[in-house]
């Protein structure tokens, strides 16, 4: 996926500035419900909404969540049976669109399909990612030899920790400064 | 009384979209815009803005009096069909799983206290 040039270390620095403004340092793990709710941000269980939905059930992968703005609110609604790291996921993702200002559009087609952008999911996907595991907690995570614990730590999926380490750079910044103390 | 022609609702919405995209907190915004911090308080629970309150957000915002302001031959549209959101689900909804997270956005809308 191409992203629009200089997207990926702002990216770093709007996850740098959320911790920031939370007090927390760079290789922080963050709370997805503690940074909505310091940014005035309304979070929602979908069991709240509705506790007989049928994204609750076994068939729960259609919805993850969704931001809701009306006037100076703005909520967040996710699905609470997914996996609590799947949770965290989604919730950053949401949190990413907000920060990122991405405009809101009506979810579905007149049709009722559901009107997608690929463009601005993919860089939700990415900040979402970066808002869990910043480069620097990448960096940190490998030089200190917290892979086996880092899911725990920070909340994620092996696949969001394998993505941030690949995508941040760690990797290859320990390979070059182990190849030059070779 | 004659109509409001300021569409707070639609101003709100876009000093909110602002504000997290600067990623700041509503005591930030009243901070760096000037404003006391009870006047988006106010705000919060459905007031209008003084003057001078309005004219500090929209300077801190670089948003525009006039995008908010309708027109005297536009008709204010039902809020329920100005409902937006930013949705993360799969990207082949079924007509009935899309029908059914269209109901969740309503009811989310209709929980959230508009302006």
């Amino acid at each position: 996926m191409g992203f629009r040039q200089g997207f990926k270390a702002e990216s770093n620095r709007i996850a740098l500035r959320v911790r920031e403004q939370m007090g927390l340092s760079p290789i922080d793990a963050i709370d997805p419900a503690a940074v909505c709710t310091h940014f005035d941000i309304e979070l929602i269980k979908l069991s709240e909404i509705d506790s007989d939905s049928q994204f609750l059930g076994v068939d729960n992968s259609p919805f993850s969540a969704v931001t809701v703005p009306r006037g100076i609110a703005t909520a967040i609604v996710h699905n609470d049976s997914h996996h609590p790291y799947r949770q965290s996921s989604n919730i950053c993702h949401e949190l990413a669109h907000c920060f990122l200002g991405h405009k809101c559009t009506p979810p579905l087609t007149p049709g009722g399909e559901r009107a997608r952008d690929g463009g601005i999911e993919a860089e939700a996907n990415f900040l979402g990612g970066a808002l869990l595991i910043p480069n620097e907690a990448a960096i940190y995570i490998l030089r200190s030899g917290l892979l086996p614990q880092a899911q725990g730590l920070y909340g994620v999926s092996a696949q969001m920790l394998e993505y941030r380490l690949r995508m941040s750079g760690a990797q290859r910044i320990l390979e070059r400064s182990r190849l030059k103390r070779a | 009384m004659p109509e409001d022609l300021f569409d707070s609702e639609a101003f709100y919405a876009a000093l909110n979209a602002t504000r997290l995209s600067r990623q700041k907190t509503w005591k930030d915004v009243a901070e760096e815009a000037g404003v006391n911090a009870s006047t988006l308080s106010r705000i919060g629970q459905g007031a209008k803005p003084d003057v001078n309150g309005l004219a500090a957000l929209l300077t801190w915002s670089n948003l525009r009096a006039e995008t908010f302001i309708r027109g005297a031959s536009k008709k204010r549209s039902e809020p329920i069909a100005e409902i937006t959101a930013l949705l993360r689900a799969d990207p082949q909804l079924s007509k009935q799983s899309a029908k059914l997270i269209e109901d969740i956005v309503v009811s989310t809308y209709n929980k959230l206290r508009g302006m």
